[in-house]
């Protein structure tokens, strides 16, 4: 009879003891020629090839379309030389000053025969800083004459509005603006009179009247009539007012102005953790219940280049911080007896109950609770397209777009799969993600080329993360601060 | 043995996450895997979803082997028990230990254990209490010191001693049995 220990028998029956397993069932149980396990590869990188072209193509289109903002001008010059049906004179302004108003008056105004004119007011300032002052190029664009509608300064925009009604009606007045207010335009009739500050772009819209006063206080100032009597009725075209070589006013002059934006934000956030297998359902609930999510903080750098003069589309790189906290529970044996103490023993044994008296320790389990502050780490790229109008001194925007995530880290203590409390699993570190993004808000012009922005943004964040099984993704609902600088 | 040089391709191929290469790994160790699993699972079908869930986890973490640090097959075992011990702990009632006075390796008659089928090993094991199979399959096949076995079960290093000893005590009791039927068919 063989003598041996027990624990040395088992230990030699099952030492490289291999089983019989069908492995092509465990491999389709795996899933590994799964087709959508070959597909995800492709997916990520053709959404990265689009998102880079995307990129680029953004890149392109505003250092090409900074050329042909330089062309845009040339253009205006050579249409205003070409229109000059009445011309003003610039020695006639010389010496005004601002708020001094000339009056421009076709003389045809009183008749509705005028037709198929265009108004061009060419201001041209050659030297601000000299104080010289140049007026050329009016003429006057007159269908048959005025009627209610809005007509657009293509130079211009709309800024503020005040109005003084009488016995005339006015019935309609909107005056929409882009950017920079240039001069005040005064709009009058014998009983209307509109004073309104206009900025360069800006439609307005006429009710009626039978007296046009343009002016143009602080550039020696230009007052434009028309006199309509009878016309109220009639048409009356577009007025276009351009200007040309306004170095110090470059900015108005910019129809697609590119803005460098600094931003910050703050958020409150929420976090979708998503097994997509389900033997990690338990791992994803601990972590569910364990794992709290902070407030986050966003800055970031954009530039944002208008496309015609609402809309516009930005990129730029983020920076993202999510604050989590962990509250990992986990138990502990404590020994509340120790052996010192008798106790009645009593178990089960073949069936059979067996009662009897002896020491032992009397253990319980005993909750531990550990507190850990995390965070998650994102720099990102934002793209985004938007739209912009004025209201007011302020405009209003909205955007939308997609961000992606270039890199993501993770800080802090979690509850690994294996739930046992590991610090800062690579493995569990997404790596790449999307995320899509909208925000609306207001826009204050500090100065002409220097705005403030007050925005209520929405993100939520999809990240892939380099295990496959685990997917997380994050909701943020906060406010922003930014400044736009004029380039 | 298998050629640790083909483990190791197989192993920058998982790493790349080539399917060729994850198929090779589950066919080279399906069967370790599963004769570790079902020492610790006593349902067969439980046990081959160990597998599957052990080769899961070893598939996300290949990267994370060193060879220097060990055989593969050490490193994918300690994944395998650490599945099935969590999946144990799912199962396990509170119970309080009775930590005996009695310690050390008994002698004991082994020749029944080598008449036995790997089967009937694994329905010996089977016998016991989840928290003493854990501690002496832990133990006793795999090697973990009771110190290894106190911080992976959560216990203390005492419980995990008085465990094996139980789970040894009942263990000599089912062979006893078995034993005195052994001999009552060969009377008979």
């Amino acid at each position: 009879m063989r003598k041996n220990g027990l624990g040395s028998t088992f230990k030699d029956r099952f030492d490289g003891h291999v089983e019989s397993i069908d492995a092509d069932d465990m491999i389709a149980r795996l899933n590994l020629d799964k087709e959508e396990n070959k597909k995800r590869p492709f997916v990520f990188w053709l959404f990265g090839v689009v998102s880079r072209l995307l990129f680029i193509a953004a890149a392109v289109y505003i250092v090409s379309d900074i050329d042909m903002g330089s062309k845009n001008v040339v253009t205006r010059q050579q249409e205003i030389s070409s229109g000059s049906e009445y011309v003003v004179e610039n020695n006639e302004f010389e010496n005004e000053k601002n708020n001094d108003i000339v009056s421009i008056e076709s003389g045809e105004g009183q008749s509705k025969s005028i037709a198929n004119e265009t108004i061009v007011i060419n201001n041209v300032i050659q030297n601000k800083a000299k104080n010289e002052s140049q007026f050329s190029n009016v003429s006057t664009p007159i269908g048959n004459s005025l009627k209610n509608g809005n007509y657009f300064l293509e130079t211009g925009g709309l800024a503020t509005v005040s109005d003084e009604k009488s016995n005339n009606q006015i019935k309609e007045k909107n005056v929409i603006s882009n950017n920079t207010m240039i001069d005040r335009f005064i709009f009058s009739s014998e009983s209307i009179v509109l004073e309104e500050s206009v900025k360069l772009e800006s439609s307005i819209n006429v009710t009626t009247n039978s007296t046009i006063d343009l002016v143009f206080p602080s550039i020696n100032s230009i007052r434009m009539t028309l006199y309509n009597d009878n016309i109220l009725e009639a048409d009356f075209d577009p007025i276009i007012i351009k200007s040309t070589n306004c170095n110090s006013d470059e900015y108005r002059m910019n129809k697609q102005p590119i803005l460098l934006e600094a931003y910050a934000s703050v958020y409150s956030t929420n976090r979708e953790l998503v097994s997509t297998s389900d033997i990690y359902n338990d791992h994803v609930a601990m972590r569910n219940s364990s794992e709290k999510q902070l407030e986050s903080i966003q800055v970031g750098l954009a530039v944002s280049k208008f496309i015609g003069s609402r809309f516009y589309i930005s990129a730029g790189l983020e920076y993202t911080h999510i604050n989590e906290v962990a509250t990992i529970n986990y138990m502990n044996d404590t020994i509340l007896v120790d052996d010192n103490y008798p106790v009645l023993l009593q178990y089960k044994a073949n069936g059979d109950t067996i009662t009897s008296f002896g020491s032992a320790n009397v253990n319980s389990k005993v909750k531990h609770t550990l507190i850990e502050y995390n965070s998650q780490r994102l720099f990102s790229i934002p793209m985004n397209a938007g739209i912009q109008a004025n209201v007011g001194n302020f405009s209003l925007f909205a955007e939308a777009g997609i961000s992606l995530n270039v890199y993501q880290s993770f800080y802090g203590k979690m509850v690994d799969v294996d739930l046992a409390i590991v610090s800062s699993p690579s493995y569990f570190t997404p790596k790449l993600g999307i995320g899509y993004r909208t925000k609306f808000g207001l826009i204050y012009p500090l100065s002409q080329s220097l705005h403030l922005s007050v925005s209520a943004n929405l993100q939520r964040t999809h990240s892939i993360s380099d295990i496959d099984f685990v997917t997380q993704k994050y909701i943020m609902k906060g406010i922003g601060l930014g400044l736009k600088y004029q380039l | 043995m298998i050629n640790q040089k083909h483990i190791q391709e197989i192993i920058s191929g998982c790493v790349k996450n080539n399917p060729a290469s994850q198929r090779a790994l589950v066919r080279e160790y399906s069967g370790f895997l599963y004769a570790i699993c079902r020492r610790y699972i006593k349902d067969t079908e439980s046990a081959k979803d160990m597998v599957q869930e052990s080769l899961i986890r070893i598939l996300a973490k290949i990267q994370m082997y060193d060879a220097r640090k060990g055989k593969v097959e050490s490193w994918i075992s300690t994944i395998a028990i650490r599945t099935c011990i969590n999946a144990l702990k799912k199962k396990r009632i509170t119970t309080v230990d009775v930590d005996e006075v009695h310690s050390g390796e008994v002698q004991f008659d082994a020749g029944i254990l080598q008449q036995l089928t790997m089967q009937e090993m694994y329905d010996l094991i089977h016998q016991l209490p989840i928290k003493y199979k854990e501690v002496f399959n832990l133990h006793v096949i795999d090697g973990y010191s009771h110190q290894e076995i106190g911080d992976l079960l959560g216990v203390e290093t005492a419980s995990s001693r008085t465990r094996l000893f139980r789970a040894k005590a009942m263990l000599r009791e089912k062979i006893e049995i078995i034993k005195k039927q052994e001999s009552c068919v060969k009377t008979a």
